[in-house]
């Protein structure tokens, strides 16, 4: 589904991606692991298109993006996250549901003259669905962080898409949401998603993916089965730095 | 006496679509255009140009002022598509100057420092404007139509984008939006306002000059604006008629005349001041400034 082919990434003299390959496999989660500015996030950013690598390619669905705008790959069927929650302040939580679902809202002339119906219930359910407790015109600057977390996890499950890409999902949410969350990704899994996720957790990671890749200053050290990477001797000594 | 009140009903409906279109980019949108004045100087002579010059009908001159503000709204979109925020603004602003010196100095077209005079009332299908009353009537129903259009695309999804774009461009990106796609069209679609608001102006003075286009008219422009609030129409029509009738008032002052025209952009800028720090988001505004 996704092949991502020597890619690097110099950000004024800091070496991020030096050489990545990887592929992610349809149907599959795989998480991507690795310590801190090991280049997860980058990585992620150029799948998307918001960074250029400086080398390599990312093929998605037998397409080459290097040349695409992210706005093209997102609607090519590439839905992600954010490590720091993107949201848009001033606009409520179902202004935020409707724009996710389709691209309706981008054509001029036709939103002039048309006004589509909006069948509050259908959204009431995915708030329900997600857990958010708080009513569909609750302006999203008044969220807390969990339900920040989830309503951009929401959004980013409500687009038509093939890959979901997750950056750290259940970083900095309380127990109670992480559950949510966690329970959320292996219904999607079961149902056969493609998912692609960071994640500092191990244990949550044991649980999730199929395929694990870790990553360390830039580099894809070790690549395989849950079992293979987290008991890798590099992978201990990245994260512990032995 | 009702000669007097449909100049200023005409004045108000006049601001009120240039400072609801800078609202439909600034507010909306967050395209911070510092050189809107620019386009509704474009719309100034390209209609008092058209009429003037080469005869051609009101109505056609009317809509070609939209036409040429919009294009131009379109080519400043695309070429400073890669700058963000504050430089977009800036550049912008150059656009202003460039706009000035332009009327300024293309003298073959624009007359230079001299303007254009005997820019003729209105005729719209035969029937000929020439009462101010008419004038107001006609003015009216233009800025009506103006925010009603403004109206239905705010109000739309298409609005809500819009907003999306002002708040997190990237976020926008990553939901399949094109993001300089939508700039462009929000911006051609405000310029497109600002230049019949323009042509508006042309043919109500009579009499148009480069320097009815620039910063004085930027203040009260922004002015109207910020104390209207950004992301509110109503706040724009509501800042158009507080601000065109304040500075009114002092005409019932016992001020000497030379007076007055210092002392009203003392007033503009003071309550440009005085909102800002009493209550930053205008009457109606929805958003902060940032
Ligand atoms: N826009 C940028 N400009 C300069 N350096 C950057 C930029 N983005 C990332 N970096 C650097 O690239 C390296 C990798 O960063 P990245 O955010 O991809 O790491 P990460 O693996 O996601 O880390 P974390 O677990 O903390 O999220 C870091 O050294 C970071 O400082
Ligand atoms: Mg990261």
């Amino acid at each position: 589904m996704l092949q991502i082919e020597n890619i690097t990434k110099n950000f004024g003299g800091v070496e991020a991606i030096k050489g990545s390959d990887f592929s992610v496999v349809e149907g599959r989660t795989t998480a991507l692991i690795g310590p801190n500015g090991a280049g997860k996030t980058t990585l992620f950013d150029i799948i998307s298109g918001f960074v250029r690598p400086d080398t390599g390619r990312v093929i998605f669905a037998g397409e080459e993006l290097n040349k695409l705008q992210p706005f093209q790959r997102a609607n090519l069927g590439i839905s992600r996250t954010f490590q720091q929650v993107r949201l848009f302040r001033y606009l409520t939580i179902m202004d935020h549901l409707i724009m996710s679902e389709d691209s309706f809202d981008t054509k001029f002339w036709r939103n002039i003259f048309k006004r589509p119906r909006v069948e509050r219930s259908k959204y009431e359910a995915v708030l329900e669905q997600f857990g958010i407790e708080r009513t569909l015109d609750t302006v999203v600057s008044d969220l807390s962080y969990g339900q920040r977390k989830l309503l951009q996890i929401a959004m980013a499950l409500r687009r038509p898409h093939k890959l979901l890409m997750l950056d750290e999902p259940v970083a900095g949410v309380n127990s109670v949401v992480q559950a949510k969350i966690e329970n959320l990704l292996l219904d999607l899994k079961s149902k056969g998603e493609t998912i692609l996720l960071i994640d500092h957790d191990m244990n949550f990671v044991r649980r999730l993916a199929d395929h694990v890749i870790a990553l360390d200053a830039g580099v894809v050290i070790v690549d395989g089965t849950p079992e293979q990477v987290l008991n890798d001797s590099r992978v201990l000594e990245a994260y512990l730095g032995v | 006496m009702s000669a007097y009140f449909s100049q200023i009903l005409i004045l108000i409906c006049i601001y009120a679509i240039v400072a609801g279109s800078l609202n439909l980019a600034f507010g909306y949108t967050g395209l911070v255009n510092l050189g809107h004045i620019a386009f509704f100087g474009l719309g100034a002579y390209t209609s008092a140009i058209l009429t003037v010059e080469y005869q051609v009908p009101f109505m056609a001159a009317f809509f070609a002022a939209g036409a040429v503000a919009g294009v131009f709204g379109w080519v400043i979109t695309a070429i400073t598509s890669r700058l963000k925020g504050d430089y977009f603004a800036l550049a912008a602003l150059a656009f202003n100057f460039l706009a000035v010196a332009v009327f300024l100095n293309w003298i073959s077209f624009t007359h230079g420092p001299l303007g254009i005079a005997g820019v003729p009332r209105p005729q719209i299908f035969g029937l000929k404007i020439l009462s101010p009353e008419g004038y107001a009537a006609f003015a009216f129903l233009v800025m009506a139509a103006v925010f009603l259009f403004m109206r239905r695309l705010t109000a739309s999804r298409y609005g809500r984008v819009l907003e999306a774009v002002r708040d997190d461009a990237l976020g926008a990106e990553a939901l399949g939006k094109n993001v300089f796609r939508l700039k462009c069209q929000c911006l051609v679609a405000s310029t497109f306002c600002a230049g019949l608001a323009g042509s508006l102006f042309a043919h109500f003075i009579q009499f148009i000059d480069p320097y009815s286009f620039y910063l004085p008219d930027l203040i009260v422009a922004l002015t109207i604006l910020i104390v209207g609030g950004l992301a509110s129409l109503k706040g724009s029509l509501a800042g158009a008629l507080i601000i065109i009738i304040i500075p009114e008032l002092l005409r019932f002052l016992p001020i000497p005349d030379h007076v007055v025209g210092p002392l009203r952009q003392a007033v503009y800028s003071a309550i440009l001041i005085g909102i800002l720090l009493v209550r930053p988001r205008g009457i109606f505004g929805k958003v902060d400034l940032e």
